[in-house]
This record gives C-alpha cells, structure tokens and sequence, in this order.
C-alpha cells in the first residue's frame, strides 16, 4: 500500500509525467498507480501534453559535419553479425516488429550471438522448444538488459534471473498485450554471475527461460 | 540524401523494425527521416551546436541499441525517439544550465522553414495554448517539461516559496492538458 490517496496522487500527478518528481514520492505515486485506472489516465493526458510540447520544438538544418557525425554512429557491427537477417528482412519490411524479434530469437537459439563486446543475445524457449523472444544482456558501464517476447498469452510475467549459486531474483515485469511485448532495464548485478533468465506466468508457472 | 530500395515510403515503425535487425538501408533511411526533428530539438533544448551535435549523435546511438525493444503502444516513434533526445538534453543541461527561458521563444518557428505544414500548425497551436497561460505558469511548465527541472529548483530559480512552484506546474499542466486538446479538437 503506498498510502497515497487519489487526492494526493492528483497534487504529483503533472510532476510525474513531467518525469521531475522526487524519487521517494514517485514510487509511492507508482504503487498507486498500479491499482487506479482513474490516476493512471490522469497521468497519461498529462504525459500526452508533455509530448506535445516536445513534438512542437522547431526543425533544424543539420550542418554537414553533424551530418557525418551522425552517420558514424551507425551500427556497422551490428549490421555485420546480423547480415544473416538480410533475406528475413526483406519480408519483414511488410510485417510487425514483432515478427522481427520472432525471426532474431530463431537466429539466437542455437548459441549466444555476441552483438558487442560485454552483449549477449539468447533466445527465450518455451517448454515446448519453441522460440518464444530473446534475452539481450549487456555489461560494461552501463549494464542493461532488454527481452522480449512474442506467441504467447496475454498476460503481465515476471522477469527473474537465476545466479551461478542458484538464487533468484526478480528484476522486472513484461506485460504481453495482443500477443507481443517488451521490457527493458538497468541491471545493478555481474552478467557473469547470471546463468539463466526466467519469465514467470502469474500463476508461478516458468513459461520460457534462456541460458547465459 | 535519397533514400535506398524504396525504404522512404515504410511507416516508422516498419523501419525501425528494419533498424533492430541491422538493415543498412533502413537504418540510412530513418538518419534521413528523423536527423533534423532530433538535431532541432537538441539546438531548441541546449542552444549550443556543439552540444546540440553530441545529444544527436547519441540519439541515435541509443537508437540502434534499443529498436528491437520499441514498443508502438507507448507512444509513435516520432515520439519516442525525441524522448531519448529530451533526455538525453536533461542530462547535458545538468552540467550547463541554460540562462534564460521564454516560452514562446522555444517554440517560435519562424526559422523552421523545413518543417512540415502539420507540425508548423502543431507548433501553433502549443504557442496559443501557452499563451492562455499566467506567464508563471507557462514558465514552470516549459522549465519542468522542456529542461527537466524539479519544483524545489523552479522555485529558487524564480524565488518562491516551494509549494506555489509544485502549483505552477500543477495547475499549467492542467490548463495546458484542456488547451492542447481543444486545439486538436478544433483543428480536426
């Protein structure tokens, strides 16, 4: 229970969308948040605006050397390792995201495909065998990890990680919606440590896990 | 530059689908399309071509990284790609803050003679909804939503006490939320 009323959640709300809330009051309005659509609506036309005050911002000519700049940092390693793709793609240009990310777990169930230095990617397998989304962990200064998932029900899983020692932990929530989703997210762990990526159905059941 | 395989008539999200899987072309493609929505931003936000280059390129950088991860229900990829821009902008102000903020220079368009005509009349339509505001309002609106300012620092900015800084934003956010949507109704 946050002990936040709607009333109070009303007073924060705007600075809540406005992403300029302190940390403490925010997780509060959050746990609020989590059991009140009539809040969480507030919020979102609050947030809405905000992107309309971003979305009204002027263009502006790109000079040349920010041009160049900006084509540096395209990801050529990435677009090496991935070439692979290239004949799934040209079917994907016509079809959703989600079906992209089925096609890259298929690529990654075999072996762990390494993107980067420090980033791991690793197909999200059902019980059944099938791919089912994938798994990407990256170390360095500034570990993160992104998963997503795809052909399963809708429903909000739980993301845990299992350690070499066999503890787990929860590190977030993927809500499946129309079939897909994704989640994505800081880590404050050693990638080293992790042995595996568990997503959990609401009802305790592991629906699909990947190994590192 | 023009654009490859006929990428130029994908839907955004389409190409970015394209981008998290590598598509040298697609990934061209959406630098052309989004290079100076995300570099007008940063100027807008930093006003510093240095600086405004740097959040750029990162945008970008931050782009490639997280395209598989996209998800279309919170918000279209317009959208979402200048988020990473405003906050990748947020950071970069941390270290140099601006020195002055007018809301209604922020969002004068009259050097925007590239911009397309619906986001010219968006860009309108945020300036008249502003201007209906108190000028404090808008104020601590544009601080807190544009250049992520808290209230404890709008208020020693503007020297208030905290609390009537946390109603500026309050109650600009609330007026702006009503104005916003009656422009939109209006000019649909």
């Amino acid at each position: 229970m946050s002990g936040m009323t709607c009333d109070d959640v009303r007073t924060v709300a705007a600075e809540l969308a406005l992403d300029v809330l302190p940390a403490d009051e925010r997780a509060r309005v959050l746990d609020h948040l989590d059991d009140c659509p009539v809040c969480r609506e507030l919020v979102d036309g609050y947030v809405r605006a905000s992107d309309s005050l971003l979305l009204a911002l002027p263009d502006a000519p790109v000079p040349s050397a920010t041009a160049a700049a900006i084509r540096a940092t395209k990801p050529v390693a990435q677009i090496e390792v991935r070439r692979r793709m290239r004949g799934r793609w040209m079917l994907a240009a016509a079809a959703t995201v989600m079906l992209v990310v089925v096609a890259v777990a298929v690529v990654a169930q075999d072996e762990p495909v390494e993107d980067e230095p420090g980033e791991v990617a690793v197909a999200l397998v059902a019980a059944d065998g099938d791919a089912v989304g994938t798994v990407t962990l990256e170390g360095g200064d500034d570990p993160w990890i992104w998963m997503a998932m795809a052909g399963v029900d809708d429903a909000t899983y739980r993301c845990e990680v299992v350690f070499d020692d066999g503890t787990t932990a929860a590190i977030g929530r993927l809500t499946v919606i129309g079939g897909h989703g994704a989640w994505d997210a800081p880590i404050a762990f050693d990638l080293g440590d992790v042995s595996e990526v568990h997503v959990v159905a609401p009802d305790g059941t592991i629906v699909a896990s990947a190994s590192v | 530059m023009r654009s490859r395989d006929g990428r130029g008539a994908l839907a955004d999200d389409t190409l970015l689908a394209g981008v998290a899987v590598g598509d040298d072309a697609a990934v061209d493609e959406f630098i052309n399309r989004f290079e100076r929505r995300v570099y007008g931003t940063a100027l807008a936000l930093v006003g510093d071509r240095s600086l405004a280059q740097e959040v750029a390129q990162d945008t970008f950088v931050r782009v490639w990284r997280h395209a598989a991860t996209y998800d279309p229900r919170r918000g279209a990829v317009r959208t979402w790609v200048l988020r990473i821009t405003h906050n990748l902008c947020v950071d970069a102000l941390r270290v140099r803050r601006p020195v002055a903020v007018d809301p209604m220079l922020l969002f004068d368009t009259a050097d925007d003679r590239g911009g397309s005509p619906e986001r010219i009349a968006h860009a309108a339509a945020v300036r008249a909804a502003l201007a209906d505001l108190p000028l404090e309002q808008a104020r601590a609106v544009v601080m807190a939503a544009m250049y992520g300012y808290d209230a404890r620092t709008i208020a020693e900015r503007d020297g208030v006490p905290l609390a009537t800084a946390k109603t500026r934003i309050r109650l600009g956010m609330a007026k702006l939320r009503v104005g916003l949507a009656r422009e939109e109704e209006w000019a649909s």
